[in-house]
Order: structure tokens, then sequence, then C-alpha cells
């Protein structure tokens, strides 16, 4: 904050010493601060109420209210200012209380030019932490009610912790890497971070570092020269160079091989790339995103991925959750989903029925994002109606487990709770997902059914409450990538990390 | 010294430390107010700013000086020996300058007859103080403020009481003390009225 728009924020004195309050009003003005005097700490308090004040200089013996009291107050009321305590030599214990309840600071009387000069070097710095808290404040509103973010979108508390590190750590050039399941998000993560830093002007590069060869991986990183390789008639910039002045996001990084991470650990290093065939070493200016859904802990002990790489690219780790620990924002994703795939087929679909939403509500999404998207365009695609019903949302392989529409073989010795479940799958599976259908088949109610088909997706049973024991034909629940640990030899940095940039 | 005298002296620098306590934040708070104001001045004078940008403030400490004056004066006084008989009006007029400020401004009211420097108190110099005083502080403590009457119908008397009407009562070995002197307090729901041995004065 610029010492210009430090003066600009108001300081209140509250004393009821009218000799003090004059002069040292008088000081504060001449040092360029607009000051308000409140003769009493109720008259201070009521003044903080209607206006902001950054910073607040206060006498500990006060009518009415007196310092410590008014601590309080703004602590429990929650009003935004820096409290710098007045108190007389004697009451030292009770500034020190002061500074329990959250003063800034405190200055003891009396206020000889050497305390006044004190004073005069606190009061920037509070105002600093002023700005800065208020700064956080309105970030902290901004993003409270957000539903969208960039190309995220969610507004359950993770997602909006999520924001909130992609607002703190946008600007910078750490190297950021994203953990997360398949399906979660990564690269729009990637994209916004991309968009809100003063790169955004530059290029976005994405890279999927587990869909290419190596030898094909390599040239796409750096490029290559011009006879390079067999074949290789031309010259071709790789991403490194094309992300010039931009951001490179590297998806699925822990999928490299060990001699191009050792490259791009070079390249991180020194900002410069070779290309292949190539003599001239070039610089780059990127900032580097790099995203896995490994487990990390795994990848390093297996020597999959080299542990100074992580370090490089782990500046600041985000977590991105899966869909299941957001089911908040389940219903607003599938929302969007309907109306954006509605539009594009060009059809009239009012929304989700309620025993659809049951569905939607229900099912643990081992695919995400990416699945709820997929089952709501193909649900949207093959309803007949103008909502969307549970047999037209319903994932597919729970449609399809029935081995044969019309029979079920039920090995001898099965539980009867395994033989239950499969009459009741196969026979959900022969009436194409209809609840209602498999309830009148089996002489049970609609609800009965959903209520069971819901157990059995979420791994376990109604019946015997077997969590986490699904039956063969049953989806099993998706192990949590262990890659949103961070291996056991970088635990320290991880845990250090968390404050800035962990977004678990 | 009796013990009797031993006991009155232990109780009325008991006093003494009670007033100065009462006292300390107003010391304080005018030292502060010169320190402050001096400082603007200071300041001001030495960027060549105008007479009407200094005045105010070197008037505001030169009060401050005043205020510091009287409170100095009257602590200094009362820790002197009394001289007996003691002047009750300038008593009152001490104890008022020493914690004028403590609750407030001007919540003590001195009710003092154009005559007063006659009432005086021929009862020992510390015992004088002691019921004055102890009846005085046991006053401020109750909220609203204080005033503070002298008579002379029958006795050099003094009336304590406090603004809000609120009764209040002197610490019963202080009583005990002071009427052992010969000095006679009695409380009632309006306050407290000390009756002092009359004498003439020096």
């Amino acid at each position: 904050m610029g010492s210009e728009s430090m003066t600009q924020a108001k300081i209140l004195i509250a004393d009821d010493e009218r000799s003090i309050t004059d002069g040292l009003s008088a000081i504060l003005a001449d040092e360029g601060y607009t000051v308000e005097i409140a003769l009493d700490g109720q008259r201070a308090l009521e003044r903080l109420v209607a206006e902001s004040y950054g910073v607040i200089l206060a006498d500990l013996k006060m009518p009415k209210l007196d310092g410590i009291a008014l601590l309080k107050e703004l602590q429990q009321r929650d009003i935004p200012t820096e409290c710098i305590i007045i108190t007389g030599q004697a009451t030292v214990d009770s500034a020190v209380q002061s500074m329990r309840q959250g003063a800034y600071d405190y200055i003891e009387k009396p206020l000889n030019a050497e305390k006044l000069n004190r004073l005069k070097a606190l009061i920037p710095k509070a105002l600093e932490r002023f700005a800065l808290h208020q700064k956080n404040r309105e970030l902290a509103s901004k993003l409270e009610g957000l539903t969208h973010y960039g190309e995220l979108t969610g507004h359950s508390e993770a997602m909006r912790h999520v924001y909130q590190v992609i607002e703190a750590v946008a600007p910078s050039t750490a190297s950021v890497l994203i953990l997360g399941e398949s399906g979660t998000g990564k690269e729009l993560v990637a994209r916004a971070m991309h968009s809100k830093s003063d790169r955004s002007k530059g290029p976005f590069m994405a890279l999927n570092c587990a869909a290419l060869p190596k030898d094909i991986l390599e040239n796409e990183l750096f490029g290559h020269e011009k006879g390079a390789f067999t074949g290789s008639t031309n010259e071709k910039a790789g991403h490194f160079e094309m992300a010039h002045g931009g951001t490179l996001f590297l998806d699925e990084v822990a999928e490299m091989a060990p001699d191009i991470q050792v490259k791009l650990l070079r390249a991180i290093e020194t900002r410069t790339i070779r290309r292949l065939g190539g003599k001239k070493e070039i610089n780059v200016d990127i900032r580097i995103v790099a995203a896995t859904n490994r487990d990390l802990q795994q990848a390093i002990a297996d020597a999959d991925l080299r542990e100074d790489l992580y370090y490089r690219l782990a500046v600041v780790e985000l977590f991105l959750p899966p869909l299941r620990e957001r089911v908040g924002d389940i219903k607003l994703l599938a929302n969007e989903f309907l109306a954006r795939y509605a539009s594009e087929n060009n059809k009239k679909i009012t929304g989700f029925e309620d025993t659809a939403w049951d569905w939607i509500l229900a099912y643990h999404w081992p695919g995400n994002v990416r699945e709820l998207k997929n089952a709501v365009e193909r649900a949207v695609i093959m309803t007949r109606g103008t909502s969307i019903g549970p047999q037209d949302i319903t994932p597919r392989h729970i449609r399809l487990s029935g081995e044969n529409p019309g029979s079920l073989t039920i090995q001898v010795g099965s539980s009867m709770a395994d033989a239950r479940r499969k009459v009741l799958l196969g026979t959900f599976a022969s009436t194409d997902g209809d609840p209602v259908r498999t309830a009148k088949l089996l002489g049970v109610t609609p609800a009965d059914v959903q209520r069971e088909i819901i157990a059995i997706v979420r791994g376990g049973s109604d019946e015997d409450g077997r969590r986490g024991a699904p039956p063969a034909s049953a989806p099993r629940s998706q192990p949590r990538p262990a890659a949103v640990k961070p291996p056991a030899k970088v635990a320290a940095k991880g845990k250090a990390k968390a404050k800035s940039g962990r977004a678990r | 010294m009796s013990g009797g005298n031993e006991h009155l002296s232990a109780l009325w620098l008991a006093t003494l430390q009670r007033l100065a306590d009462r006292a300390a934040h107003d010391v304080r708070n005018a030292l502060n107010g010169v320190a402050v104001n001096v400082e603007v001045v200071r300041s001001r004078a030495g960027r060549g700013a105008e007479g009407s940008a200094i005045a105010p403030f070197a008037t505001a400490a030169a009060a401050q000086v005043e205020i510091l004056t009287a409170q100095v004066d009257a602590l200094v006084a009362l820790l002197r020996p009394a001289t007996v008989p003691v002047d009750l009006g300038v008593l009152l007029g001490r104890l008022t300058a020493l914690v004028q400020d403590t609750t407030g401004k001007d919540v003590i009211t001195l009710d003092l007859p154009a005559n007063s420097g006659s009432v005086t108190s021929s009862a020992g110099g510390d015992a004088t103080r002691l019921a004055v005083s102890g009846a005085f502080l046991a006053a401020l403590e109750r909220p609203g403020g204080v005033v503070c009457r002298l008579g002379t119908d029958e006795a050099p008397t003094v009336y304590i009481s406090s603004s809000a009407g609120e009764s209040f009562v002197v610490a019963q070995d202080i009583v005990d003390t002071v009427t052992a002197a010969g000095i006679q307090l009695r409380s009632s729901p309006d306050g407290i009225t000390l009756s002092f041995p009359s004498s003439s004065r020096d």
C-alpha cells in the first residue's frame, strides 16, 4: 500500500482529554492523515459502527466505555479497524490484556517527543495491516456468493477455497501443482490461474504428458531443428517456446519418462530450453502449472517421478475436491449442463424429475464433473419427454448390470443379501432403469427400489448396513487417489505449504 | 508516639495513598497534554507555521501546566505536616484540585461561604484531614459526582454528599479513629456531616 493511500484511511482518536485529542489530532493532521475525535468510548464505538477508520487511538481510561470494553465490542461486532491503546504506566497490565483482546499495539503516557515519534512510525504499519485485512475481507466477500470462477462452477465451501487460492496465487510466478481425481477440472483451474494472472494476454498451452509417446512428448515440449531426426524437414517450436509470455499446463505430469523429467527440471530451473538437434539455448518466460491424479508418494517411491522435479513443480499445491465431496455443487452443475446440452440439441427440457434428482444427488460420481456432464448430455439426447427422469440419467453400467434380461444366475450358497441385490439390479436393468416398473414387478414400493439402488450405488447395503462391500455387479467406489498426500519425504514441506496453497 | 497516634498516622498515610492513586491518572493526563501540545508548537514553529496555527496549542499547553501545578501543589501540601487549626475550606480546595478530573469534568462542587477562611478545625491535623478525605473518597466512589459544603451553625461543619443522592459509608476504622479525636461523624441518606471542635483561626 502506498503512503498516499495509507493517509487516505481515517484515524479516530478516542479520549476524554480535549487538550490531548486536539494536540494529537493536529500532529497527525500535519502528517497528512484525516483525523476525527470521540470524547468517550461509547461515542467512539458509534463512529466506528457508522464509518470506516483504519486506526483508532484509544485511551484505556475513558468514560462510558473504557479501552478494553471498546476492544471487546470491536471484536464481537467484527468491526474492521486497528486499535492502538494509549495507557498510563500504572495500567500496563491492562495494556497487555488489551493486546490479548486484539489491539495492534500500545503506547504509554506521557506522549513525549520520543513516544510521539514511535506513534508516528506505528500508524503506517497499522494502516498497512488494516488495508491487508480489508483486502482479504473484500476478497472473501467477493467470493462468498460466487457460483462461477473462470470456467469453474461451484459455490461449495471447498470450491470457494479453491477460488481463494487461485486468486492469491495467480499474480505470482510460482509453479503450481494441481492434485485431484480425473474429471475434477484440473485444466479449468490452470486456465483460471492463467486468466487471472498478468500473463493473461500471453498464450495458454496445455499438454497431456500421458497421451503421447516419449519421443513425441519430448518433441512437443522442446521442439526440434530442421534435420534433427529422420523426416524433420522443418524446424518446429515446442510448447515451451509457444507458451513464452504465458502459461504452460502439463497434465498428468507424473507419467512423463524419467529422462524427459530431467530436461523438464533443467528448463524450469534455468528458464532456457534447447530444441532437439539444436545447439542454441532459447530463453523462455513461462509459468508452469502441472497436474496429476497419481499417488505422488508412490510415484516418487517407484522412481516414476523425480523428487527434485516434484519440489520444483509443487511450490504451491492445490487440491481439487472430488464431486462427491462437494455435493452442494451437483445441482448447480447438473442444471448448467442441462441448459447447455438442451440448447445445443435444440430440445425443450424443463428440468429433472424429483426421482432423477434423488439419483443425481445420491450417486457418488467416480468420474466426477466429467461423468456428470456426460450423463446429463446423454440424458438430454436420450429423453423423449420434456424432463429428465431417473431412467435417463442413471449411469449406464447400473442400467446394464443384469447379465441377461429376463434371467438371472445366482450361485448356490450366495447370501440372501447378494441374491436380493442381484434380483433388484437385474429387474431394474430389465426395465431400463424404471423404478416404478421395477417396484411393480418385485412387489415393493418405488421408494424401496430407489433406497436400495442408492445404497448399492453408494457401495453398501441398505438392508445389512455392510457399506463398502458392493455386489460384483455394482460399481465400486474408486479409491481416492493418494496423489493428494504429499510424499513422506516431503511431508514437512507439504505442511508448510498448506497455509499458502493447499486447497484441502 | 502513642498507639492511637500511630494508628491515626497509618490511616492518614493509607488515605493519602488512595488520593495519590486517584490523582496519578490526572497528573499523567496533564503531563500528556503538555507534551502533545508542546510537540505541535515545536513541530509547527520548526516549519515556519503562522502564529494562528501555533497559538491555540501554546495556550492549551499553558492550561495543562496550570492544572498540573495545582495538582502538585495540593499533593505537596497534603504531604506536609498540618498546621492546627486546619482551614477546612483550604483542605476541601486541595482535595478537589487533586482529584478534580478522576470521574469526569466538573463533578466536584464546592459550596463555600464567603467567610470560609474562618471555618477551621482545632482537632488534630491528621485527624481532620483523615475525616474529610475519608468521607470525600467514599463519596467519590459513587457515580455522579460530589457536593461539599461548609457550615458554621453550632460548630465548624463539613457536609459531603453524592450529587446523585446516593448514600455511602465511611470505613469504620476511620469513623472510630476520628471520633476518638473529637470529630463527630453522622451518616444520613443525604450524605455525611462532619462536626469539628471549634477554634479561632491563628
